[in-house]
């Protein structure tokens, strides 16, 4: 055996795995190889690096924790209150109707249950909310993928107008997202570029996030949630006159958490929304809501990104992106839409790859794309599958690159491609090149 | 909390006895379709779930975290997410392949979030508050800790795909097959991946290991 030939068996280490039976002549060769030999040692070390020296041993309760955290979901989920928004013609007469039917047992149940022991009562909270025209909340800690700021503005009759949520930390870094006029614009900081959408599944989307937070939502909730006897809520009056009202819920079925509502004794509205897990016997804080300000005019300047001057700009309301769809399936499109991007790299068309790319403008394409992916060739594209987390098709594909004198092959770990928002029958790539 | 095991460093040596042969089938997961079913549906099928992957999802991503208390965290963060996004995931049928998917990205974003931050320390005080067990003293939460945290630095000298397949391979005990899987790929260029990866960063440890 010739030192190739052992090379070629280090290189194999860690696709042969642990179980490889090693040829009687690769120990004789590393016997009178110094410069095997040495190699031989670089690979016993890099394993050690990768491995850890000691193994983990899993908690003994772990199962029943995640059990305990996926019963707890299934729980939250089926009695969240129902999201139904304004657009469906079939739901809102079910929904005016389903206002209605609250109001009037709200009116009945504080007619015929009259607290006699308690001054306050959750329906002071609904009657409180009910005059609600803006909010500005703040959410801690800090967390992966969720918002940290909201500002929500309301017409008169009590519909969302405007709303600004801002995500600290994002797959995309720390964004902003603004709604206003029926427009969603979106700021990825990190990124420099701005996008304005008008798709009303992204505005639902928005919406439905804001109902997280939403005090109407969750105090009616509430409400419903104890008249059903789903929830317990624990009312503790305030002590001195300048005391808080706390609503103290918890439920039979999700025991590892409790939330803590704090109610203003003056206006009534929530102030607070602390959300408790139980850890190693104790309630430990996992989260807050703030509601800042009710009512209070919200400066035009909230509504309004500062993406500056020189940000990219991607209006998707006026610019056609993409290519359409006609006659191909959904996949074929796909795989038209990954050739004709890269075929626009390598002849350097920057503004077509722009516009397979979500409409980057092509000095945007140059910049980002044309400095170190200098596609020479396709060498293939294969079956698009369907990827859930982004609701595309990932296309998998190989790429020839140049770089400096020398050609690689690369496989980027999308594209991913789908459906233009509001432009229906065209189809881009969203990303993952 | 901590038992040691270094399953590759036999390998090192050129001569593999019986007992490591047996020790890595017991814990080497079997064909990614160790569930054959489509995405549970239910909490129940969900526990039957569980039963399959939890553990080895713990494994590896206490591998990569340096921490089994962050690596709960997160297969549990990732079970919970799976169960919220179930009805949107019917139609997949390769479960095992995507939770190690979603485990990997979640394992990236505890990393991410470490950055700047004294990990270490943080680390040391998570394992101690979590396990006070008689097996586990700081020291030892601290050095596995600062050896995921070595591992994690040589791998990123490496592209994004070769580091993953290498993860997988050594942290995940997966298979060529089921790496493809869960990469998404064919099982040459996941031999291709573990191939030149490994060879690069035999170099770099030696070039190290010689300055």
């Amino acid at each position: 055996m010739n030192c190739r030939q052992v090379q070629e068996c280090l290189d194999d280490l860690l696709s042969a795995g642990p179980g490889h039976a090693v040829e009687p002549n690769v120990t004789e060769h590393l016997a009178h190889c110094a410069r095997c030999q040495r190699e031989h040692e670089a690979a016993i070390r890099t394993l050690a690096l990768l491995q850890p020296s000691v193994e983990a041993e899993t908690s003994t309760n772990l199962k029943e924790r995640v059990m305990k955290a996926i019963e707890a979901a299934e729980y939250e989920e089926s009695h969240k209150p129902e999201r139904i928004w304004f657009g469906a013609k079939v739901w809102k007469p079910m929904f005016v109707a389903g206002l209605a039917a609250v109001f009037a047992l709200v009116v009945a149940a504080s007619i015929l249950f009259k607290p006699s022991d308690r001054v306050y009562a959750i329906e002071q909270t609904i009657e409180a909310n009910r005059s609600l025209r803006s909010i500005h909340m703040k959410m801690t800690p800090e967390k992966f993928g969720s918002v940290d700021e909201v500002w929500a503005q309301f017409d008169e009759n009590g519909e969302l107008e405007n709303l600004r949520m801002n995500f600290p930390d994002t797959e995309d870094g720390p964004k902003d997202v603004v709604w206003e006029n029926g427009k969603a614009e979106v700021w990825f900081k990190a990124k420099g570029s701005a996008v304005v959408v008008k798709e009303p599944r992204l505005l639902e989307r928005m919406k439905m996030s804001y109902g997280d937070f939403d005090p109407k939502r969750i105090v009616e909730g509430l409400y419903r949630s104890r008249a059903d006897k789903r929830v317990r809520v624990d009312v503790v009056e305030p002590q001195t006159r300048d005391g808080e009202i706390t609503l103290t819920v918890t439920v039979d079925a999700a025991p590892n958490r409790q939330d803590v509502y704090t109610v203003s004794p003056e206006t009534k509205l929530l102030e607070r929304h602390e959300v408790y897990r139980l850890r190693d016997g104790n309630y430990e804080l996992d989260g807050s809501t703030e509601y800042l300000e009710y009512n209070e005019p919200i400066d035009p300047v909230v509504f309004t990104l500062e993406a500056p001057a020189d940000a990219m700009r991607i209006d998707q309301t006026v610019q056609e992106i993409g290519i359409a769809q006609g006659d191909l399936s959904d996949k074929e499109i796909a795989v038209k839409v990954v050739r004709e991007f890269f075929e626009a790299l390598i002849a350097k068309d920057y503004a077509k790859a722009g516009q397979l790319l979500e409409g980057m403008p092509a000095n945007k394409v140059e910049e980002f794309l044309g400095g170190w992916l200098n596609v020479v060739r396709i060498v293939s594209i294969g079956e698009p599958t369907p990827y859930a987390p982004n609701e595309s098709l990932r296309v998998p594909c190989k790429v020839e690159v140049e770089s400096d004198g020398k050609t690689s092959i690369m496989e980027p770990h999308g594209p991913f491609v789908r459906q233009v928002y509001q432009q229906p029958g065209r189809w881009d790539i969203c990303g993952g090149i | 909390m901590w038992k040691v095991r270094r399953k590759w460093q036999h390998m090192g040596a050129f001569s593999i006895g019986r007992e490591v042969k047996e020790a890595v089938h017991a814990v080497t997961p079997e064909a990614m379709d160790a569930w054959p079913g489509g995405w549970p549906q239910s909490a129940g099928e969900f526990e039957r779930l569980a039963d399959v992957y939890l553990e080895r999802l713990v494994i590896y991503a206490s591998r990569r975290l340096g921490s089994v208390h962050d690596a709960e965290d997160a297969v549990q963060d990732v079970f919970v997410r799976a169960f919220m996004i179930r009805r949107k995931c019917e139609g997949i049928s390769q479960v095992g392949a995507y939770l190690y998917r979603m485990t990997s990205n979640a394992c990236t974003d505890v990393l991410r979030k470490r950055k700047g931050r004294k990990a270490l320390l943080s680390l040391m005080e998570a394992d101690g508050e979590s396990a006070p067990s008689s097996q586990s003293s700081p020291s030892e939460a601290l050095r596995v800790a600062e050896e995921a945290s070595r591992a994690e630095q040589l791998l990123q000298h490496l592209p994004q795909a070769q580091a993953e397949a290498i993860r997988l391979r050594v942290f995940g005990e997966l298979d060529l097959n089921e790496i493809a899987e869960v990469t998404e790929c064919s099982t040459n260029t996941v031999n291709s991946r573990l191939r030149y990866g490994f060879r690069k960063l035999r170099r770099i440890v030696a070039k190290e290991w010689k300055s």
